[in-house]
């Protein structure tokens, strides 16, 4: 039996020879030794033996077997012994792998997250056939100030026409839809339901939208007046698990609806949402008998399908030329892709709420800077944590291996904890989605698993680039004698720039920006619900209206004002939040102008507290207030008249639709009221004009005494409306919470904002943390010999934190001025914005010097205190 | 017995190697050339330059499993047969016979 030295003689000698695969080797190995101990049994000696069984000619010929063994495995069997290896390595240096693993997890997921939301966003409306050759007609209005509005709405006669007028137009789609819930009843239950998801629709809706139907004949089931189609959850909610195909259902109080079809719930990706579709043809035979024939009452959506071929801008042109001669002379008609109506932000009266193409993009940095911040943790630390596995390199190298052995290990432990993180995160995401969707108020639907699968590839592929490249290449070129003597790998945090300070900084610089946004963003929301919008929203709870009985409401209205608690009650035909106004043409008599128009009752200047700049508010005492006029100071001008008080008294007149056609009204103004702003703060306040009519109140304000709980008080108005109304249901709002609901989108981006800027901080603290700790090893002479010389914890901290500050600094520097022009920019969106502080680029600069002591003092300090006698010790 | 021309049978080697695990429970590559060589009465010789990388390529291929050893101070591995490989033995084995009974009735003619 051979000895140890002798079997490790056989080995050098084949590693001489070429065989460095090390599965190959330990096999030739153990061949040899069989052969050389039977020659030995034979009478030979030892190194006779050894020269016979491994002769020049099998040296040679094992060269070779070495080499063609790597052609033929295809690297499978030496990538499986990597991966063991791999494993190792993580194993053994358990500290960096964990952080590595934390940041890559945190980053990937949030970029999951991310992408998910993104996906969601962009597959609005594409699961139409059509989708591509799909518009809908939008308008673009010259306002007499300058400003243009677009609107989604377009005019009833217009489809027809253009189908019929337009070569290119294949199908069209009328679509109308009231701004309010309508009333529907069921006469099977006798249930009655507000339904704010009542739309009318053209017979060819079903032809041109891949809706499922899942009971009628597309063709048909919109094909005559008073049809409906209703959704699945629609026909459970009227007629439980009965057939609902020829039932009936009431439309208001009077329009009998038939059932015609089934459709399967909408998806949540349609920006279309509708639970009942009544055939469009209902209007003007049913109701709106004058309406529906004017070029000029816009209120409804056209949805036009062109050829496939149709040149979509020539097409919007001819549109234009087609309709010209029947519209206003300011309109524009613009043809809208379908699939980019939920991208596209939002036009004036959209069906739904939407998103814009800069949100997403946004979404898109933010999502790949966290990625990124996580990726460069990894360099980081592998780099630094190679300065201490440099040795095992050359002891690898000695024994055989070669630079693209060395290479590839490095690359397959970098592919191993790349796939390992994105198999966490994966599941991560599954885990925390329907928080996120709550979070988000979104249903955020998951794209097929083959994109998931891509996106994993790409995000393993590009983590193992990136970040293993780098380390792989330095590791590989490492020569054995420096790496044996550790001469070649200095301290790169010792360069004045490196890569990795580089990085660092841009860790910095994404922490940095993120944290100057979240403040500015929450210093617009405060200002968003707390700033003056020139009427009292607290104390003022908002009722909607579906009853028509004009004499009960005003004994409601009488019976309020009698308890003690309410100290006012007014009607109005818009809510006090983010409502649109109707819109009209006033003319003065010097000038005219399009302006905003809501209908109000007696107190509703007493109710929302609108100071009067001259005149005086509309009053029972004059029986003559119903044909008179307040206006806004902002009308005041458009309408040529020189200061508040020379407008009072002066008459005013307006033209308007209803059921009937249209008709006149005239009178005098007999107030004018300080501006005050219930659209938007993302827009101006617009000129408006207020007048009393009963019919067009769509809701009940009652102004309560604020030191009175509102539960007590609603509860009490609650009962005085069932007694008066008892079959119809009692809602509310408070009007301050429903102003503060209309900024949830502006809420939800200081939320999502704030969660990123933790998330980045978290992964800089990580990768600070992990790095700090290597550099105090590896610096620990340094620590030692200061020590020794005299110098004290608190100076050994100044020096390493000194280095972070440096880079805070600069990170400062270069990214605080670009994010001040993006914030800039954001704010200007906003007609009413808060202006960026002084404060708003310094307090990041602190938190993130803050996180950088908290993170590091421990590591440095504990490093400080060690013996000097321990880290000197070795030399 | 006459040695033959390496070109000729490099081909049955794989079908030759699952022979002998099938029919033995382990065996590591020196003992696997050896046995080769003394059942085909030396006609028969396979290198080792010839054996690993075959033997390689059917654990790749799941026909055969191996374990590494500690025999006398060294790594030894020892192969076995999987099913798979000995279903793969029965597809060659019959392969093999009908080749040698065409080129026969070939020659023959």
């Amino acid at each position: 039996m051979l000895t140890k030295p002798q079997i490790n003689q056989v080995r050098k000698l084949l590693i001489d020879s070429g065989v460095s695969y090390t599965p190959l080797l330990d096999e030739l190995t153990d061949h040899t030794c069989e052969q050389v101990e039977e020659l030995m049994a034979q009478g030979f000696s030892f190194s006779a033996a050894l020269d016979r069984a491994l002769d020049n000619k099998k040296k040679d010929s094992f060269h070779r077997t070495n080499k063609s063994l790597f052609q033929q495995l295809r690297y499978r069997t030496m990538i499986k012994s990597h991966i063991k290896l791999g494993i190792r390595a993580l194993a053994k240096y358990r500290m960096t792998s964990v952080i590595n693993l934390v940041g890559l997890v945190t980053g990937i997921s949030a970029s999951l997250i991310i992408g998910n939301y993104i996906y969601h966003e962009t597959s609005f409306d594409q699961f139409h056939e059509a989708s591509s050759s799909t518009f809908r007609l939008t308008i673009q209005q010259q306002r007499q100030d300058g400003s243009v509005r677009r609107s989604a709405f377009s005019g009833a006669p217009w489809g027809p026409h253009i189908t019929h007028e337009l070569p290119e137009a294949r199908d069209v789609v009328r679509l109308m839809k009231y701004r309010l819930p309508v009333s529907v009843k069921s006469n099977a239950f006798d249930k009655q339901f507000y339904e704010s998801d009542l739309i009318w629709a053209d017979s060819s809706f079903f032809a041109l939208f891949s809706f499922d139907l899942l009971k009628g004949n597309p063709a048909t089931v919109l094909a005559a007046p008073n049809n409906v189609v209703i959704s699945e959850s629609a026909a459970a909610r009227y007629f439980g698990n009965e057939d609902p195909i020829g039932k009936e259902l009431i439309y208001e109080t009077d329009v009998v609806l038939t059932v015609t079809g089934v459709v399967e719930d909408l998806p949540v990706n349609s920006h279309l949402q509708a639970d009942l579709i009544g055939s469009f043809s209902t209007l003007g035979t049913s109701f709106w008998f004058n309406i529906i024939d004017n070029w000029n009452v816009l209120y409804y959506y056209t949805y036009l399908h062109i050829r496939e071929d149709a040149n979509v801008l020539a097409t919007q042109s001819q549109i234009q030329s087609i309709l010209e001669p029947y519209i206003n002379e300011n309109i524009q008609i613009k043809l809208q892709p379908v699939t980019k109506i939920h991208t596209s932000g939002n036009l004036e009266n959209e069906l739904s709420a939407n998103t814009n193409i800069s949100t997403l993009v946004t979404a898109a940095v933010v999502g790949l800077a966290i990625l990124l911040l996580s990726i460069i943790n990894y360099i980081n630390l592998s780099n630094a944590r190679a300065l201490k596995r440099v040795k095992e390199v050359g002891v690898v190298k000695v024994l055989g291996s070669t630079k693209p052995l060395v290479f590839m290990q490095f690359m397959v432990e970098s592919a191993i904890l790349a796939t390992g993180s994105f198999l966490v995160s994966l599941m991560l995401v599954m885990y925390i989605l329907p928080q996120v969707r709550a979070f988000l108020e979104m249903p955020l639907i998951l794209p097929p698993y083959q994109i998931i699968l891509l996106t994993g590839v790409v995000l393993i592929a590009l983590i193992t680039i990136s970040s293993g490249l780098y380390t792989s290449v330095q590791m590989a070129d490492v020569s054995i004698y420096s790496a044996l003597r550790g001469r070649e790998f200095k301290n790169p945090s010792g360069k004045r720039f490196s890569l990795r300070k580089g990085l660092i900084t841009f860790q910095f610089m994404a922490g940095l920006g993120l944290i100057a946004s979240t403040l500015t963003i929450s210093n617009q929301v405060n200002f968003l619900i707390t700033s003056d919008t020139g009427f009292e929203k607290d104390g003022v709870i908002e009722i909607p209206l579906y009853v028509e009985d004009q004499q009960k409401l005003e004994l409601l209205k009488s019976k309020l004002v009698e308890m003690p608690e309410v100290k006012f009650t007014a009607l109005s035909s818009h809510r006090m939040s983010g409502d649109q106004l109707y819109r009209s043409l006033y003319i003065s008599h010097s000038d005219s102008a399009v302006m905003g128009r809501l209908h109000v009752d007696f107190d509703f200047l007493n109710t929302f507290q609108i100071p009067l700049l001259a005149g005086r508010s509309f009053s029972k005492e004059f029986t003559t207030d119903t044909a008179s006029f307040i206006i806004n100071e902002g009308a005041v001008p458009l309408l040529g008249f020189k200061s508040a008080e020379d407008a009072v008294q002066s008459k005013l007149s307006y033209r308007a639709q209803n059921e009937n056609g249209s008709y006149l009204k005239s009178g005098p103004i007999v107030g004018i009221v300080r501006d005050f702003n219930f659209e938007s703060l993302h827009d101006k306040i617009g000129p408006m004009v207020m007048d009393i009519q009963p019919a067009r109140n769509h809701f009940l304000n009652v102004k309560f005494n604020e030191n009175q709980s509102p539960q007590i008080v609603i509860r009490q108005i609650e009962s005085q409306w069932a007694a008066l109304f008892p079959d119809v249901p009692f809602n509310f709002h408070l009007v301050n919470d429903r102003y503060q609901n209309q900024y949830n989108t502006e809420l939800q981006l200081e939320r999502i904002i704030l969660v990123f800027t933790f998330l980045s901080l978290l992964i800089a603290m990580l990768g600070i943390f992990g790095l700090t700790y290597f550099d105090t090893a590896i610096r620990a002479k340094e620590i030692g010999l200061r020590k020794v010389l005299g110098a004290s914890t608190g100076e050994i901290l100044r020096i390493f934190l000194r280095d972070y500050f440096l880079l805070i600094a600069i990170g400062s520097i270069l990214v605080l001025p670009s994010t001040m022009w993006v914030v800039g920019k954001w704010l200007e969106s906003f007609a009413y914005h808060v202006d960026i502080t002084f404060w708003n680029m310094t307090l990041p600069l602190l938190i993130v010097a803050t996180v950088v002591v908290l993170t590091t003092s421990f590591i440095i300090v504990r490093a400080a205190n060690r013996d000097a006698v321990d880290s000197l010790g070795y030399e | 017995m006459n040695k033959f021309d390496p070109q000729l049978i490099r081909g049955i080697y794989p079908a030759l190697i699952l022979k002998l695990l099938k029919g033995n429970a382990a065996l590591y590559g020196y003992e696997i050339e050896k046995k080769i060589r003394v059942l085909s009465q030396s006609g028969l010789t396979i290198t080792e330059g010839s054996l690993y990388p075959i033997l390689h390529k059917l654990e790749e291929k799941g026909f055969i499993k191996s374990k590494i050893r500690q025999v006398k101070n060294r790594d030894r591995k020892y192969y076995s047969i999987t099913k798979r490989g000995m279903a793969e033995y029965d597809t060659k084995e019959a392969e093999i016979l009908s080749i040698y009974d065409s080129v026969v009735r070939f020659l023959g003619t």
